[in-house]
């Protein structure tokens, strides 16, 4: 595992309700990192610092309904059952079942949603848990949350921000909170003097998003570096999402019935900006 | 009813049995014979002449396996208890996790996809009619890997199903993170690489009342009609559609059409198709997510009269639909949409001839362990 990867798991520890003894092997971190989710949330991630037990993973993870008074209930068949792990089998993608989360849909009206909103969780992974070498997850990791109100609107780019907090890291501000791994994959930084990825590790939490500086000077010994002065363009693919699955492209619980001619946009988004000499963010368009 | 020709693999694998063709490797070209290495192992299934057919969702890709294993076909000749114990000793590991069972109509030998713990390493082993349990040595197996394609950013994570059909290999899958429907049809002969069209596809949720986009097929069978492919697969959510697969350019949308709902709360997990006392059935084994019904297991099952396919006008398909009436698991008031006693606590169903299946299933449904025995059950 590489180090900023291992870096970037600890950090996710820490932001999150995080817990470990002295002698656990492997660490979790939870994303989303924010305290509120919508009602209609999707997806966590579940970062750990080394492979994993898989094929019978749903037996450690479970959602509990925290009451006013303290106590706690198990939430029946949160989960979409279906173990999606990372290529390097450290993260694994847990969707809250999208059949519940789905307004009208059979199992929605039958058991209805998982999350209700006003309400608090903990998602719990248990330490039964083993890694792929045996090893423990050592006591109780879990992420505790508050249900939001439910989001139904698609991210609108248009309404983003975005500002330089330091040579290393540029902030985007979203119009809403969006899907960590979705942003890592559908956004990308461009510049005419840069070459690299920009996205890769970036923090995602809440509507704020911090971009590295994993971009490098595409002339050797030029001396730029992200984010110095100079013309960048962030392209965004249609098919970013935020918590709850509502694309650039479409809404994630759009009736087809109602819109049969809807056709989903296909069309990248492009943000231009300039980083000036004082080091302001002007976006030069749209 | 109208003339059908299921083309699920029981008929294709008795015609080959009856004339002695095809052999698994007349449908693979330029195989491999040596150095299979799985990085997972997933679903599994059989097609003609012993071709074994296994996921590996963590290379995105399929293995088709001749395993020689042509038969005399001898069937289990009894329960099987424990089956974790006995693989877990067969393999040398602690702890096994079977992933997926299939049973090969030709020899009767039952197949299992596990994963050894600790590592996480990705066995095949096959258990004979005495109950005996054989590793499969995959360094000497010939086969071919045939990757399947996804759009830029989008990776494969996940299998749900895979099937032999029309001379194809179909596949279902699912990616990390959007919620799609993607189908993938490799067709014979099979080869090494990137050969498969894949298709998105669009469905009409029964109690939804609206067109999705989005859903993934759990499982599926394939589906012949009036010479046209199709597959017949069941949703997360329980309503089970009909979508045509012919003749598509790869990359099509095709939209399915709802033809029964099985009552919201399952999660189907195998489909097939068998006769008897001249009525023809469609049988999926579910997951129930709320209280039990149908006895101390979460597991059990639903069959379905096969005329109920035939459906295609508007007064009987999308939100017509025939529906499972709930309060009656068989006779009259059921009309012909069943629960299937002989399959409560089934974890995997597949078919060996026919009514006669292979079931791998829970022994004790309260308790944290994870004994299961495997089983020949007629079917009703």
């Amino acid at each position: 595992m590489s180090v900023a990867k291992w870096c970037f798991v600890l950090l996710l520890g820490l932001l999150t309700s995080f817990s470990r003894c002295e002698d656990s092997n492997a660490t979790l971190g939870i994303e989303p990192t924010a305290e509120t989710l919508p009602a209609n949330f999707l997806k966590f991630y579940l970062h750990f610092s080394e492979p994993m037990e898989r094929g019978d993973v749903f037996r450690y993870l479970s959602l509990l309904k925290v009451n006013p008074e303290g106590t706690e209930e198990e939430v029946v068949e949160p989960f979409r059952e279906v173990e999606l792990w990372s290529a390097d089998f450290q993260s694994l993608t847990l969707w809250l079942h999208p059949g519940r989360q789905k307004p009208g849909v059979n199992l929605n009206v039958d058991l209805g949603p998982v999350l209700a909103e006003g309400s608090k969780y903990r998602l719990v992974v248990s330490p039964e848990w083993k890694t792929e070498s045996g090893g423990k997850l050592a006591g109780i990791l879990s992420k505790t949350f508050h249900a939001g109100g439910s989001d139904l609107e698609q991210p609108d780019p248009s309404r983003w921000s975005i500002s330089r907090l330091s040579d290393q890291r540029l902030l985007i501000e979203t119009d809403g909170a969006v899907d960590s791994s979705s942003l890592r994959k559908r956004l990308r930084v461009m510049s005419p003097f840069l070459k690299g990825d920009a996205q890769v590790g970036a923090e995602v939490s809440g509507n704020r998003v911090i971009l590295k500086a994993g971009m490098k000077p595409v002339v050797a010994g030029r001396g730029l570096r992200a984010w110095d002065p100079g013309p960048y363009r962030i392209e965004i693919d249609p098919q970013l999402e935020d918590l709850a699955g509502n694309s650039i492209a479409r809404l994630f619980n759009l009736d087809l019935e109602k819109y049969p001619h809807f056709v989903e946009k296909t069309e990248s988004t492009h943000i231009s900006f300039t980083i000036t000499e004082s080091f302001e963010v002007k976006i030069t368009s749209p | 009813m109208k003339q059908l020709l299921t083309v699920f693999s029981i008929l294709s694998i008795a015609l080959a049995v009856e004339a002695k063709e095809p052999t698994a490797s007349s449908f693979l070209k330029s195989p491999e014979t040596s150095g299979l290495v799985l990085k997972s192992a997933g679903k599994i299934s059989f097609g003609p002449g012993g071709l074994l057919l296994v996921s590996d969702p963590s290379s995105a890709s399929v293995v088709a396996i001749d395993t020689e294993d042509v038969g005399p076909l001898q069937p289990l000749s009894e329960k099987v208890e424990n089956v974790e114990q006995i693989l877990g000793m067969a393999l040398n590991s602690e702890k096994v996790i079977v992933i997926d069972m299939a049973v090969n109509q030709q020899s009767g030998k039952i197949y299992f996809s596990v994963n050894a713990q600790p590592g996480n390493k990705p066995h095949l082993v096959s258990m004979d009619s005495s109950g005996k349990v054989v590793g499969l040595n995959l360094d000497e197996l010939t086969y071919v890997r045939m990757t399947l394609p996804t759009g830029e950013n989008e990776k494969l994570r996940n299998v749900t199903d895979l099937a032999w059909g029309k001379d194809s290999v179909i596949v279902a899958g699912q990616s990390s993170e959007e919620f799609a429907n993607k189908i993938f049809q490799i067709p014979a002969p099979l080869e090494h690489g990137e050969n498969a069209h894949f298709l998105s596809a669009e469905t009409y949720h029964v109690a939804h009342r609206k067109w999705e986009t989005k859903a993934p097929i759990q499982s599926f069978i394939p589906w012949e009609e009036d010479g046209d492919l199709y597959i017949v697969g069941a949703f997360a959510c329980t309503p089970i559609a009909k979508f045509p697969i012919s003749d598509l350019e790869s990359g099509s949308k095709i939209k399915g059409t709802s033809v029964v709902e099985l009552g919201g709360g399952n999660r189907p997990r195998d489909m097939f198709v068998y006769e008897k006392d001249g009525e023809e059935w469609l049988v999926t084994n579910t997951l129930r997510f709320q209280k039990n019904l149908f006895g101390p297991s979460k597991y059990w099952a639903a069959r379905v009269k096969l005329e109920y396919l035939d459906a295609d006008q508007p007064d009987e398909i999308n939100e017509n639909a025939a529906r499972r009436n709930v309060n009656a698991s068989s006779g009259p008031d059921a009309k012909g949409m069943e629960v299937v006693e002989e399959l409560f606590g089934a974890v995997f169903v597949s078919q060996l001839e026919n009514e006669k299946v292979v079931v791998f299933r829970e022994v004790d449904p309260s308790g944290e362990g994870s004994a299961h025995n495997v089983e020949l059950v007629s079917l009703p």
